[in-house]
């Protein structure tokens, strides 16, 4: 490893759909970014770690990935996407993988506990002792911090999947969620709006109805965390959100 | 939509206001990123 390698980290957030890779001192320094498609799991991970060595070296790298993540560090299957629907991906050895290639330490989370902890340190969630952060698009998900560590218990939370009261303009739809039919995700998720309404919610005009739905759900949501964590911020990202009918 | 909802379902028994608790991200599409390079200090003890 070389001196500047002592200052430099990588970070990856690990999306279903693109990986994002950085490398620099921090959030706010970054000396080179780019992002790759995920497609097999072989062929992604080997154009990351191609990427970071093209760089040169690295401290340490972070990994935010889509999950479910084995987060446990007692556990021999730490650092694995376990059993994910994203086919090809079930039992992939991310974090051991990548850390053994670029010869570092690796810090992993979940995709949302990262952006979690990047909204608690530099974000809207900075000095809030209990904050959630929540995404709502393709899938739905949620991280939560508190005292600045984020939750992980037995696995890490799976707060899309949630169950609510139906809308009573919404009782016919059985969900998508394969799991779970009319969970959170099952209800307000990309493609359960697309189930329903045949295109996303960004293409319906703001007094449909679907806005009030889904921001009802997302309203059902919010009310359980509060109930539940007590948070002093819960920050809604993805998409969904930022709809002209259905905003925050 | 969302913060009146919210309201509607817990304020008057929390006494919350949801317009301070439910805000937008204030990192944008950033947030995951700039939480994987914590991530990374923190696997080797690096404070900001």
């Amino acid at each position: 490893m070389s001196a500047d390698a002592s200052n430099l980290f990588g970070a990856v957030e690990a999306g279903g759909t693109k990986f994002v890779l950085a490398i620099g001192s921090g959030h706010d320094e970054i000396v080179a970014q780019t992002q790759i498609p995920t497609t097999t799991r072989d062929e992604t991970l080997q154009r990351a770690i191609e990427w970071f060595q093209g760089q040169g070296g690295i401290a340490a790298l972070g990994i935010a990935s889509f999950g479910p993540v084995d987060l446990d560090p007692a556990s021999p299957a730490w650092g694995f996407i376990t059993d994910t629907p994203k086919p090809g991906w079930s039992q992939t050895d991310v974090a051991v993988r990548l850390g053994a290639a670029l010869g570092c330490p690796v810090g992993l989370d979940t995709d949302v506990n990262g952006a979690a902890i990047g909204e608690y340190q530099h974000g809207a969630a900075k000095g809030c002792d209990v904050a959630i952060y929540v995404t709502v698009g393709t899938g739905i998900g949620g991280g939560a911090t508190i005292g600045g560590e984020t939750v992980k218990g037995s696995r890490h939370p799976e707060m899309g999947h949630v169950m609510l009261r139906r809308h009573p303009q919404d009782l016919d739809f059985a969900g998508a969620c394969p799991v779970h039919g009319d969970c959170l995700e099952g209800l307000a998720s990309g493609p359960a709006i697309k189930a329903r309404w045949g295109t996303s919610l960004s293409d319906l005009a703001p007094d449909h109805v679907a806005h009030q739905i889904i921001a009802d759900y997302l309203a059902q949501f919010c009310q359980t965390l509060i109930a539940l964590y007590s948070p002093q911020r819960i920050i809604l990202g993805g998409g969904s959100c930022r709809q002209p009918g259905c905003s925050t | 939509m969302i913060r009146a909802q919210v309201a509607t379902y817990a304020g008057s028994y929390f006494g919350v206001h949801a317009d301070k608790i439910i805000v937008s991200s204030g990192l944008g599409t950033r947030s995951g990123i700039v939480g994987a390079f914590e991530l990374a200090k923190k696997a080797v003890n690096v404070e900001d």
